[in-house]
């Protein structure tokens, strides 16, 4: 009971855990290059930044799908 | 008098956890158990709770339960749970009688279910039912289940949505009288709040994603920002419902996308999904699969990305706020619990000031992609 308790907790943990280290990689990408994009074209920051913004928000819903599954494994 | 209305919001922002700290934290028994504490603050309930007396007994609104009978046509209302108790509901579950957590009632429908429970309980009392025993017991606890109700109880989030649906009708109903008076005039008061943000919708979310006939999705798209950003700040005061941090009311909203995408859909929206111009056709059969597929998994994304970031920033508050009773061992270690609430109240504002950020952008997120949708649906070819 107890080892299945330690696994629930450590996969729900790794679980959430790994969902969002790759979206973080992948936001901090697409922050990485949106700065140098608006640096190279500074008046096209507009759309870069609704463009960034969106992309985020599609990566974001991934790693949230992690952390929900995460959630359901310890409640 | 700039400088004091200044004051007292930075005060009342500062007191903002400690009133979360003295609401919360009330009904600590020995061994505080994080899981159950945060769960049980961002669910939804049947009573608008303030706070937790010594003994237990919460303080606060009870809210009426409705239960709509579509077989027998009745409705039955009761003004709180315990009133609906004590008039001959029940409570679905045996176990946990205490819960007011989603738990639904039972209205005692008349001869039907006294039988069925009847036979349930005789089944039961069997010390060793055998297969075909326990077959007949789950399938008189089925019929049992097809007696249920429908609840349509007001519930904490049904009372706050109603709430803000008052409210955008009263603010938006008295700005649209003020243009319709004078329609000339430089605007004023929460109108010139409140402008920018409906030209900003129009202007940058619905004319950039709905090339043509934007005016048709304009007032989906408003509805959509404010209702969600008005939930998303209601959740963050203090002893208010958490609406958006709901899955149901968010794959609710999902849903007006997803039909709101599906039947405007063009003939070049449907090609693209049943049979992609201008590929090879062994491959017009692998994008059929992935192009039917996403048609749900847009909307689906949507409701959890809306879900997902409310609860895990309530989540993360709560977190903070519990470390204070983790530390001061409910009482036990008074001055441990005072240390660390200096560091966790700090750490609570911080995320507080993060959440209002996300309360908005949740809203534009939540309208861009929805307008983005919609303008795939509606493109024609060009």
């Amino acid at each position: 009971m107890l080892l299945l308790d330690l696994g629930l907790g450590l996969g729900a943990g790794l679980a959430a855990g790994l969902g969002v280290l790759g979206a973080g990689i992948g936001i901090g990408q697409i922050g990485g290059n949106a700065a140098q994009a608006i640096a190279r074209q500074p008046e096209a920051a507009g759309k870069i930044n609704s463009a960034m913004i969106i992309t985020a928000a599609m990566i974001e819903g991934a790693a949230l799908f992690a952390i929900v599954v995460g959630i359901i494994m310890i409640s | 008098m700039y400088i004091r209305l200044r004051q007292i919001l930075l005060i009342l922002i500062l007191i903002n956890p400690f009133i979360l700290v003295a609401s919360e934290g009330e009904k600590e028994e020995e061994g505080f158990n994080l899981v159950d504490f945060a769960l049980h603050h961002i669910a939804d309930s049947y009573s608008w709770d303030f706070y937790h007396k010594k003994d237990g007994t919460a303080v606060g609104i009870k809210l009426p339960r409705i239960l709509v009978d579509l077989k027998n046509i009745n409705v039955k209302f009761y003004l709180s749970t315990q009133k609906a108790l004590e008039n001959g509901c029940e409570f679905e579950h045996e176990f946990n009688h205490n819960a007011s957590h989603g738990t639904l009632l039972f209205p005692n429908t008349g001869p039907r279910y006294l039988e069925l429970k009847k036979a349930i309980e005789e089944k039961s009392t069997i010390s060793q039912p055998d297969k075909i025993q326990q077959k007949e017991i789950k399938s008189l606890k089925r019929q049992l289940r097809m007696l249920k109700p429908l609840d349509f109880s007001i519930t904490k989030n049904v009372l706050f949505m109603l709430f803000a649906g008052i409210l955008l009708l009263w603010v938006f109903i008295s700005i649209a009288n003020k243009y319709k008076r004078n329609p000339n005039v430089a605007p004023s008061g929460l109108q010139s709040a409140l402008e920018p943000i409906i030209v900003f919708v129009r202007d940058d979310i619905a004319k950039t994603y709905i090339p043509h006939k934007y005016e048709r999705f304009l007032p989906l798209l408003l509805n959509f920002f404010f209702f969600i950003w008005f939930l998303n700040m209601m959740g963050l005061v203090p002893f208010s419902g958490n609406v958006t941090g709901n899955i149901a009311v968010t794959a609710s909203l999902a849903l007006i996308t997803f039909f709101a995408t599906n039947i405007n859909g063009k003939k070049n929206y449907w090609q693209h999904i049943f049979w992609y111009p201008g590929v090879p056709i062994p491959v017009k059969f692998i994008l059929l699969v992935v192009e039917f597929v996403s048609i749900f998994t847009k909307p689906f994304a949507l409701a959890i990305r809306l879900f997902a970031n409310i609860t895990a920033g309530h989540l993360v508050i709560l977190a903070f706020i519990s470390l204070i009773f983790m530390f001061g061992k409910s009482g036990e270690a008074l001055w441990a619990g005072v240390g660390t609430s200096f560091l966790s109240v700090g750490f609570a504002l911080f995320i507080d000031m993060i959440e209002i950020l996300i309360a908005l952008l949740q809203a534009y997120i939540f309208t861009t992609l929805s307008a983005l949708f919609i303008g795939q649906a509606v493109e024609t070819e060009h």
